[in-house]
């Protein structure tokens, strides 16, 4: 064992005996621990070792520490050097990140350095990509490697841009959104065409979104300017990773892949209290969170919601009374507050962290042994994901405690413990790519020189997702980016685009690069506004939020209870609140659809009697009293259920189909049950169930459940629904239809400037077909209306329904049917019942003061 | 569609819920704020809005004007978006204008946003007044008399049932009534804003524009206290 000194890097503690166990390189310096993982030498594949790899002075450095590489990173390494494109799957922690920049090492210790750009890493993080350049600076600087590397995000000062772009390092570690801006530069060409290498972190975070699209297009633009740079993926482990090749590869492509070492041990809170039957906040559980969280030393509570981070941090305090350092850590925070949290975490000086996914990062850095999931996990990989990052222990396996919060989410915690058992992992999603998206990618490229449309149309296609679009959508894209692509072409002299004499299309002024510069990316964050008390700001919170709010109301922030004052120059402002419980939160919070898998895995559960041996006996008592009462849903049958409640009829539908395809299914049950004279009143959804109420009780639910309901009532619904208009303003946005608004931007004027749902509702009647508002269909079916999804759900279910008419509410209802009273639940469509019903309470109102 | 009315100043008007206020005993319509080319006046900074709504705000005046035929047609100020706008809307929008002031007595009372641009062949005016109420563009806090002004795009915000609607509204104190904006691209303005403060009181009503008919809220309009500006904060 070699003792970590603090001037030079040393070596963590390992065990020789361990086979195949990863360690961590120490590199002495605040207990940094980097991703630099290598393992015990074995002299049978020590042998194997490519020559060149085998001279590599970073290879001396580990043999002199008695360490070398793993298979899968030299692997990566040949098949790079080798010019095939690959992608390495590997669990948190398995040395990805070296795997990622191997080949460019010893590419430019073999050639040397161009004076070009050379590597090109890019993360979804700029936290990451900041956090890997430190990781690489240990070795470079301990072995005085002849190699520059530098990052660059948005922070990046001005004068380092410069720089970078005159003298560009041998490696550049940046973000999407940047690579997006310095490909629209007009030596764009020049400046990559030494390029030999694409690193990709985090490959499975881009499959999704529209992140993703955008690095799509970027790498295809990338092969046109740098063919010879090869692509390597870095990406968790998933399901599916021949998907996953075909998204990042071009032919030939290859797919490394090595296991998880030591499964993670993963318990669920035994509690003596009673579970709940609905809601979010785990009030019974938090004494003994608190218990776990003083037996050990560094943990982190993940929660889902923010409001669920404040409440916890909140009562965890409440309970603290062994003066445990707790602090609290979400995206809403000021950005400097989370960085101090950070910190501290790194150097040890907490002792539990509350926090959402916005601290996934942080992880990487501090010694935390015990991870605690309080609420469902939602799914199977992004549990795993939250686990392994804590794994920093040497022969231990990732320790995690989940907390149901209540009893549906018990099964679900049970499931997944039971999918990781086994090894099952969620499907990736992969998504067909936005329009408004490839609208700006057009405008980049314009940026960048003029283009030809069919080389263009060509280099587009080759981009995974954007394979299925045709010529004619492509060029109606190319259309709105010159003018707005509407059949009324009204003034040509401010058109973005011109058509030059060869068939070029070049931007119509130069300048013009700089609207689209000041627009890239293809995150919009809802509007958000600065929480300060006197001058100190806290943080941000939706405007959404505010707007509900009254001077004197007290919320949950920043583990503070703060009292609403008002607002002054656009920033929010608060007080200290004089102790007492603040109102709970309900602002945002990531609200993830519970995976598919998962949701089967759920439904086995409940479904197979024999399965709940090892439920505690208050969820088994809970299921049996279910079954009695009503039925049990399983794997093959869709349970429904129809009982008076509160005046109404509800109709109770466990489709297990996750909260967006539930969302779809409740407004076509609306329009469905209007049409059978059923008078529906509004509905309400979990990730498990959809209950629509009515004043009539519906007789035989086989026909109103029928998936041709995906047809005749979709396509009406479709037409209409908010949920589209809803998803334009990001479109809007993104497509450069409507320009950002910065943060800290005060809207000037006294009106807003425009709406973009009035934009919706102009464009809906004069140009249905417009390529924006295909864009925004194209993107509801696949992620908000979920119709892919739900169209499954209907299709397996047909004549599998069980229905049920009961007298009182059934016991595995009640979550669905407190969402009723707890949220804004959607009555119509239309707001004009409401004001409606809300004048006849005025008029009622009056007349009975008339009489007294 | 169901028109909602109210007294001001000893008369009785009609509002409809297009946003258009009507008179019916001086046969006299009243828009404001039509800003007509709204749209493409963003184009020239290279954001292309659908250019249709000069003449889906067209289309909806002329379906006013022949639901309740007035013989008078008064503007309450912004006809256009910009003082250009004239030149950059399209022959036949033109034409549907000129058709509608062809066969209406037209009065232009001048606005901010049109810098006092009225189309050739008629003249402008910053005050009209008839039976006894000033017609302004932008309400004048300092004139007690009886006023009826647009300008501000007033839009009321009411809670009911646990669901927050926003909706263009009319707004009605003592001595002033302001009209919503009548373009179809046109925003709002929270009425609960300081700068409305003249209108602000307990008898004050806001009555909402739905689809086809006019909503009262309750009575009393109040500022927002969070939109109040503190020193230098």
């Amino acid at each position: 064992m070699i003792m970590p000194s603090p001037s030079m890097v040393g070596m963590a503690m390992c065990d020789d005996r361990a086979p195949d166990w990863t360690c961590r390189v120490d590199i002495g310096v605040d207990r940094l621990y980097i991703e630099l993982m290598v393992q015990p030498v074995h002299d049978t594949q020590y042998r194997d070792l490519p020559a060149r790899l085998q001279s590599h002075p970073l290879t001396g450095w580990l043999l002199e520490r008695g360490w070398h590489w793993f298979d899968h990173q030299v692997e990566a390494a040949e098949h790079a050097l080798a010019r095939r494109d690959v992608v390495v799957f590997a669990p948190t922690g398995a040395g990805k990140t070296l795997a990622g920049f191997l080949p460019s090492f010893l590419d430019i210790a073999e050639h040397g350095s161009t004076g070009q750009l050379h590597t090109l890493y890019i993360s979804p993080l700029k936290a990451l990509a900041v956090d890997v350049h430190r990781n690489i600076t240990a070795p470079v600087e301990a072995l005085d490697l002849p190699v520059s590397f530098e990052t660059r995000t948005g922070d990046t000062p001005q004068s380092r841009r410069q720089r970078q772009k005159k003298k560009p390092p041998d490696f550049l570690m940046t973000t999407p959104e940047s690579l997006a801006l310095l490909l629209s530069y007009e030596d764009a060409g020049a400046y990559f065409s030494g390029l030999r290498f694409v690193i990709i972190d985090e490959l499975h975070a881009f499959f999704d979104n529209k992140r993703g699209d955008l690095l799509s297009l970027n790498l295809a633009r990338l092969a046109t300017l740098a063919p010879r740079a090869r692509r390597i993926g870095l990406s968790a482990t998933i399901d599916r990773p021949k998907l996953a090749r075909d998204w990042l590869c071009r032919r030939g492509g290859r797919i490394v892949s090595t296991a998880q070492a030591v499964a993670p041990v993963i318990d669920i809170l035994q509690t003596e209290n009673r579970i709940p039957w609905s809601g979010h906040m785990a009030r019974h559980a938090l004494d003994e969170v608190y218990a776990q969280i003083a037996g050990a030393r560094m943990s982190v509570v993940f929660v889902n919601t923010r409001a669920q981070a404040e409440f916890v941090f909140q009562r965890l305090w409440q309970l603290n009374d062994r003066n445990l350092r707790i602090a609290v850590h979400h995206g809403s925070l000021e950005r400097e507050l989370r960085r101090k949290v950070e910190a501290r975490m790194a150097d040890g000086g907490l002792d539990c962290v509350v926090a959402t996914s916005s601290l996934d990062l942080g992880l990487d850095w501090a010694d935390v042994d015990l991870v605690i999931q309080v609420g469902a996990p939602k799914g199977v990989s992004r549990l795993l994901q939250r686990v392994g990052r804590a794994n920093h222990r040497l022969n231990e396996p990732s320790r995690a405690i989940l907390v149901p919060t209540n009893r549906f989410e018990y099964l679900e915690c049970v499931a997944a413990q039971t999918e990781i058992a086994h090894r099952r992992l969620d499907g990736a999603t992969f998504r067909r790519g936005g329009f408004d998206v490839l609208a700006q990618h057009v405008f980049g490229v314009a940026c960048s020189g003029a283009f030809d449309p069919d080389a263009l149309y060509d280099e587009v296609i080759r981009a995974a997702p954007y394979a299925d679009i045709g010529r004619r959508e492509f060029d109606e894209v190319v259309g709105f980016v010159s003018n707005g692509g509407y059949a009324l072409a009204a003034y040509p002299q401010y058109n973005r685009l011109a058509t030059l004499k060869d068939g070029m299309v070049a931007l119509r002024e130069p300048r013009m690069a700089r609207q689209y510069r000041m627009n890239i990316g293809t995150i919009v964050e809802s509007p958000m506004m600065k929480v300060k008390l006197r001058n100190r700001t806290l943080g941000s919170i939706e405007e959404n939020f505010v707007v509900n709010l009254s001077p004197g109301d007290t919320f949950l922030f920043g583990g503070r209870v703060l009292t609403y004052e008002g607002i002054s120059n656009a920033a929010v402002m608060v007080s200290k609140a004089k102790g007492g419980e603040a109102q709970i939160p309900s602002y945002g919070g990531g609200r993830l659809p519970l995976s598919s898998n998962l949701s089967l895995a759920v439904r086995n559960l409940i479904g197979s009697r024999h399965a709940w041996a090892g439920l505690p006996d208050q969820i088994r008592d809970w299921l049996a009293l279910h079954g009695s009462r009503s039925a049990l849903p399983d794997a093959k049958t869709l349970l429904v259920e129809i009982f008076p409640h509160r005046k109404r009829h509800h109709t109770v539908i466990y489709s297990f189909a996750g909260r967006n395809a539930n969302q779809t299914l409740g407004f076509l049950m609306l329009r469905r049950m209007k049409r059978a004279g059923l008078r529906p009143l509004g509905f309400s959804m979990t990730d498990y169930a959809l209950a629509v109420w009515s004043l009539s009780p519906p007789e035989e639910v086989e026909s109103l459940l029928d998936p041709d309901i995906m047809t005749e009532e979709f396509e009406e619904w479709l037409q209409d629904t908010p949920l589209l208009k809803r998803l334009f303003r990001d479109t809007a946005i993104i497509s450069g239809l409507v320009e950002r608004r910065h943060p800290g931007q005060v809207k000037t004027g006294r009106q807003v400037l425009f709406s973009s749902d009035l934009i919706y509702d102009v464009l809906r009647r004069h140009e249905p077909d417009h390529i924006l508002l295909k864009a925004v269909r194209r993107d509801a079916m696949q992620g908000l209306i979920d119709a892919g999804r739900l169209a499954d759900t209907l299709q397996e279910f047909a004549g599998n329904i069980v229905c049920r008419h009961l007298d009182m509410i059934s016991p595995m209802a009640v979550p669905v049917i407190m969402q009723i009273a707890r949220e804004n639940t959607v009555h119509s469509d239309d707001g004009d019942a409401l004001l409606s019903d809300m004048e006849e309470d005025i008029i009622r109102a009056a007349n009975v003061e008339s009489i007294h | 569609m169901s028109n909602r009315s109210t007294d001001f100043a000893g008369h009785g008007f009609d509002l409809h819920p297009s946003g258009a206020l009507f008179w019916r005993d001086a046969s006299l319509l009243i828009v404001g704020d039509l800003h007509l080319e709204k749209a493409s006046s963003y184009h020239r900074s290279g954001q292309f809005l659908p250019p249709y709504d000069t003449a889906q705000t067209l289309a909806r005046l002329g379906g006013v004007l022949q639901e309740l035929a007035p013989r008078r047609l008064l503007f309450l100020g912004d006809v256009f978006h910009d003082g250009a706008a004239w030149t950059r809307m399209a022959r036949k929008d033109r034409q549907t204008l000129s058709d509608i002031t062809d066969t209406h007595e037209t009065i232009w009372v001048e606005g901010n946003h049109d810098q006092s641009f009225v189309p050739p062949g008629h003249s402008g005016c910053s005050v009209h007044v008839e039976g006894g109420i000033l017609f302004r563009h932008i309400m004048d806090e300092t004139d007690p008399r009886p006023e009826i002004s647009a300008h501000y795009h007033p839009a009321g915000v009411v809670s009911h049932r646990g669901t927050r609607l926003r909706r263009p509204c009319f707004v009605q104190a003592t001595t002033r009534l302001v009209v919503p904006a009548f373009g179809v691209l046109t925003g709002g303005l929270d009425c609960r804003d300081e700068a409305l403060a003249a209108l602000h009181g307990k008898t004050t009503r806001l009555f909402l524009l739905g689809a086809d008919s006019v909503f009262a809220a309750p009575p009393g309009l109040a500022r927002d206290p969070r939109r109040r500006r503190r020193g230098s904060g």
